[in-house]
This record gives structure tokens, C-alpha cells and sequence, in this order.
């Protein structure tokens, strides 16, 4: 069955709709330092730079995100969901809903939802940084399986100081800014964003009256099942949830592949192993991209955000670069890209692919129209 | 619903804990230093592998939860306001850790997630399990309900296979009633059910 996507955007660092791709094609950034973000506060002075949201202030952050994702990116459409599935790590860790994303997404969408329109069953995806993934796999099988005909994702993270100071402590957090796939990457820049996709079956995408800007063409996930934060070394479980997603297309059509490529030096090298092991020789050639350097790592919302700028890709007809990255590192031999890439006729294509701590990982292909048309 | 009850359904098991019982799950792990309610949830799926065996490796664990991994997210929010990091407790704090440590103690590279909400939560669980079996993206599935209940901890774990495929198609998860957690609507919708199961 064809799942359609029928809206896709994403509210982050570096803005929204048309500006926020048109910024990352110019390979801008939209990270700060964290003492210029959070001043004032002490333990952070060695937290590098992070992604947060301009207008967002104090610890308190799910309520504001929200608030301005209502007026900016959330279409109306979305109101016609005949499901939610929504998607975040831990969310705000202060406050009345602190570490209880569930709680404080029921309570945004109550407070937006018009009175007129009947409030859809709703569920949160926890899994960590492959939640946004996990959940627009989840709403494509919810589609599938024929238990909706629309399906609205919505991921959501913040980052407040004091979750900051914890990322600091685990070492994941770089001493500078996140450089994916470098060879002097030390970490990665969390951030934080909200992202929304709309997908639907022919007939929800006939009731709306909409076209398909894509499709969810392929998806997989799997667990290291080794350790809580660390990723398995050579990458054999990650690759199986990539093959998951590509299996039933032409390797050569992947055009594109939106990696979590966080720069942390653990995460790359994993990753790179897992697409030589699931692409083989082809792992050397495809456009491989991240955008942890430009958006940050927007944690529980991160893999929501990459599925975005992925059909963002699709749509425009080019990749955009890698920012961050100035010398790729040696032993990764993959085609990271520095500059903004056309996309060649024959890409059909992209693949974003995200890892979460507790050793998950999701994979998610996504169709141009074009694919849609042969169907 | 007592364990005794489920004692003659292969494919369920329930579990509470009991002084130390949240310990004695009985698997090998390297790293403990989970929330108590992922310990409540080893328990019951010990009790599953003891009336099933060894599962798949491919076996897919789906957590289901309302409170979450709620000790640990309070050691966390408490750090924080006393400016400390805990970042042994932040990164097992995600309500994830239900579906990841039960991965990592059957050695399982399925699918691993976890859904948080009620009764909607458990409805889709079932549907997204019903529809991973029947595509064959796994042979098995766990589900795991978990939840802290006032000061108690409940765990309810189903095997889910093409073999019970059947009576799964048939369960009927009420609408949300606000309130209820998926353990104890799967505690219950198992317990009116028991005749049908038997």
C-alpha cells in the first residue's frame, strides 16, 4: 500500500520551511555558544555550542515550542488527523511535566485543538534519539495496516541547561560544535525543534484534497542489544536495519542517504561500518549528509527533523552539505558531501537513518513523487 | 488478576515485586543500574522464558508505559535542581529502557521501542504487532506493560506470535478512559478474558 506524505516541516535553530533548507544549502549553522544560550549558568563553560531555539527562554521550554510551532509549522490539515503519534526522548526535565513527554504533549494538543474537530487517539514514541523515526514508521504502519487514513507525527525536544550539564557529564556533548564524520570530531551539539509530517493513504490524501510531496517507501529498526549508550563497534546490527529499508529498491536509485552522523567518534565510526556492511561497495559512492552541525542534535525530535530535510531534498532536486566538517576523517571512506549536491535523475531515493542510546536503530527510506506516479 | 491465574497461559506472565524479587530476574547483565520498574519487568519476562525457552534473535520487545521509568527521571529532575549531574540515571531514564534492557537480556536485534499513553497506546500496540506478524518482519513479539501504580511497580508481559495471531485479532481495548495504564487495561482485559484464552 502506498503511504504518502503529504506535509513535512521542521522548526529548528536555523528556522523553518523554505529558509531553513535554502540555509542549510548554503551550509550556515544556526549553533551558538552554550554559556551565550544559557548565560548565567554554571557547568556549562566547557558545553561548546548547542542548537536551541531563539525565542524559547528558561527551563520550562516544551510549552513555548509548542506555542510557536502552532503558529508557524503546524498546518491545519493536522487537525484532520484520525491519529497522533508523537515522538520525544524526555522532554522538559523541570517543571509540572518534567521527564513525561506524554503528559505535556496531551496537554499542547488539548490546548490547541479546535473545539469543533473530534481529539484522535494519541500516542507517544519514546526510543530515545530514533523516536521521530520510530514514529513515522509507526504512523506509515498505522496507514498500512488500515487503522487510519491520516496520520499526523509530531516531534518534539528541549534542551534546558540542566540537561545540558547531564549530556556534558556523559561526554557526549563536543568541547566545540559538532563535526559529523570528521577526523577531529569530539562529540555532538545538542539542540532542540519540533517537527511535523503528514502521511495518508490514497484515500485520506483524497478526502484532504492534497498531493504527495513523497512516500515512505521502505523502513527497518533493530538493537544492538549491547550496551545502554554506547553503539555496537561494527555496526552488524545498525546495517540490518538499513538493508530493512533499501531492500526492496535499486541500491543504485539511493540518492541521498541523511545520516544520524551525530560526530561523536564512537557514532560515526559505527555508522560508517553499518553502510559499508548493508550497501557494500556502494557505501563509497552515495551522497551521505548529516545536519548535526547546522541544527544541532535535536534529540527525541532529531530523526523527525532529518526525515524533513530529506523530502526537502527530494523536492528540490539537491543535498545539502555537511556543516562542521572540514577534514573527513580518513578511515570512514564515505562520500560525505561539503558542498550542496544536485540530485541525478536516476536518485529516486533517500535514506535517513538515526541511533538511539539503549542501542536502537531505525532506518527510513523516503520516495520522490515520481516513484508515486510508477505505483 | 493474580499470577496464579496466568500461570496456565504460556504466553502471558505478570510480575510484582517483592522485597528483593526486582533483582532476582535471574539475567546476566552487565550494566544494572536500571530504573526499579525495568528490574519488575525482567521479572515477568523470566516468567515468560520459563514456560517458552530461548526466543528468537529476532525477536521485536515493544514497552508499553504510563509512568515511565519514573525513580530515575525524579533522581534527574531532582540533580538538576540541586545543580548535580546524573548522568547514570539520565541516560536510563527514558521510558525506552523498558524495551532496551529486556533486548539486551535475551540478546534480542529485533525491533526495540516503547509507546507511552493508555488505552489508545495499548490498541496500537496490538495493531503494529498484528501487522509486524503478519509482514513477517519478526517471528515474535514482547509486549511489555509497565507501570509504577501509587508506591506499587506492575509489569505484564505477552508473547505475541503467529500462534495466538488469532485471539489477538479478537481483543477489543475499550476507548481511553484517561486514567487506567496499559498494565493494568492489559491486566484486566486479560482477566475477562481468561475463559477465552484457557
Amino acid at each position: 500500500m502506498t503511504v504518502s506524505i503529504l506535509y513535512a516541516d521542521a522548526m529548528t535553530c536555523l528556522g523553518c520551511g523554505e529558509a531553513l533548507f535554502q540555509s542549510l544549502l548554503a551550509g550556515k549553522s544556526g549553533l551558538r555558544p552554550a554559556t551565550e544560550a544559557f548565560p548565567n549558568t554554571s557547568g556549562i563553560e566547557h558545553g561548546g555550542q548547542v542548537g536551541v531555539l531563539a525565542d524559547v527562554l528558561g527551563n520550562q521550554r516544551v510549552p513555548k515550542i509548542f506555542e510557536l510551532a502552532f503558529g508557524k509549522i503546524v498546518p491545519d490539515i493536522f487537525f484532520e488527523s484520525e491519529m497522533v503519534i508523537g515522538a520525544c526522548s524526555l522532554g522538559d526535565l523541570t517543571g509540572e511535566h518534567a521527564g513525561n513527554p506524554r503528559l505535556a504533549l496531551m496537554q499542547q494538543l488539548r490546548l490547541h485543538w479546535p473545539k469543533r474537530k473530534i481529539f484522535p487517539p494519541t500516542t507517544l514514541i519514546s526510543n530515545a534519539c530514533s523516536s521521530g523515526t520510530d514514529a513515522l514508521i509507526m504512523a506509515t504502519q498505522a496507514v498500512q495496516s488500515g487503522l487510519a487514513d491520516i496520520v499526523s507525527v509530531i516531534a518534539f525536544d528541549s534542551l534546558e541547561p540542566g540537561k545540558l550539564i547531564q549530556h556534558i557529564a556523559l561526554g557526549t556533548q563536543s568541547r566545540d560544535r559538532a563535526k559529523p564524520f570528521d577526523a577531529n570530531r569530539n562529540g555532538t551539539s545538542f539542540g532542540e525543534g519540533l517537527a511535523v509530517i503528514i502521511v495518508a493513504s490514497d484515500q485520506g490524501r483524497a478526502r484532504l484534497g492534497w498531493n504527495a510531496i513523497a512516500s515512505v517507501a521502505g523502513f527497518g529498526m533493530t538493537c544492538d542489544a549491547y550496551d545502554i549508550a554506547a553503539p555496537f563497534p561494527d555496526g552488524q546490527y545498525a546495517a540490518r536495519a538499513i538493508s530493512a529499508a533499501i531492500a526492496a529498491v535499486n541500491i543504485n536509485t539511493v540518492g541521498y542517504i541523511n545520516a544520524h552522523g551525530s560526530g561523536t567518534p564512537l557514532n560515526d565510526a559505527a555508522e560508517c561500518a553499518a553502510l559499508h556492511r548493508a550497501l557494500g561497495a556502494g557505501a563509497q559512492h552515495v551522497n551521505v549528509g548529516s545536519t548535526k552541525g547546522a541544527l544541532g542534535h535535536t534529540l527525541g525530535a532529531t530523526g523527525l527533523v532529518e526525515s524533513v530535510v530529506a523530502v526537502n531534498s527530494l523536492r528540490a532536486n539537491i543535498y545539502p552539505p555537511t556543516a562542521g566538517l572540514q577534514e573527513l576523517d580518513p578511515t570512514l571512506a564515505l562520500n560525505v558531501l561539503k558542498q550542496a549536491t544536485l540530485r541525478d535523475c536516476s536518485h529516486e531515493y533517500v535514506l535517513s537513518v538515526t541511533f538511539g542510546f539503549g542501542g536502537v536503530n531505525s532506518a527510513v527510506l523516503l520516495g520522490a513523487v515520481s516513484c508515486l506516479q510508477k505505483t | 488478576m493474580s499470577a496464579e491465574n496466568l500461570t496456565t497461559i504460556p504466553w502471558a506472565c505478570h510480575s510484582e515485586p517483592v522485597g528483593n524479587a526486582i533483582k532476582d530476574h535471574l539475567f546476566s547483565l552487565k550494566d544494572s543500574r536500571y530504573d526499579p520498574l525495568v528490574g519488575v519487568a525482567l521479572c515477568a519476562l523470566r516468567n515468560i522464558l520459563s514456560k517458552n525457552g530461548k526466543l528468537s534473535a529476532s525477536t521485536a520487545v515493544i514497552a508499553l508505559t504510563d509512568s515511565g521509568c519514573r525513580s530515575h527521571v525524579k533522581r534527574v529532575t531532582d540533580g538538576i535542581i540541586e545543580s548535580r549531574p546524573r548522568q547514570a540515571f539520565f541516560a536510563r531514564g527514558g521510558a525506552n529502557m523498558l524495551a532496551s534492557y529486556a533486548s539486551i537480556a535475551l540478546e534480542s536485534h529485533g525491533p526495540c521501542f516503547s509507546m507511552s499513553g493508555g488505552a489508545d497506546a495499548l490498541r496500537f500496540a496490538l495493531d503494529v504487532s498484528l501487522q509486524m506478524i503478519r509482514s513477517n518482519t519478526c517471528e515474535q513479539i514482547l509486549l511489555i506493560a509497565a507501570d509504577y501504580e501509587q508506591t506499587d511497580m506492575h509489569a505484564m508481559v505477552l508473547l505475541l506470535d503467529g500462534s495466538n495471531q488469532e485471539y489477538l485479532e479478537k481483543l477489543r481495548v475499550q476507548n481511553d478512559s484517561g486514567t487506567a495504564n496499559p498494565s493494568s487495561i492489559l491486566r484486566n482485559l486479560m482477566k475477562f478474558n481468561i475463559d477465552t484464552v484457557k
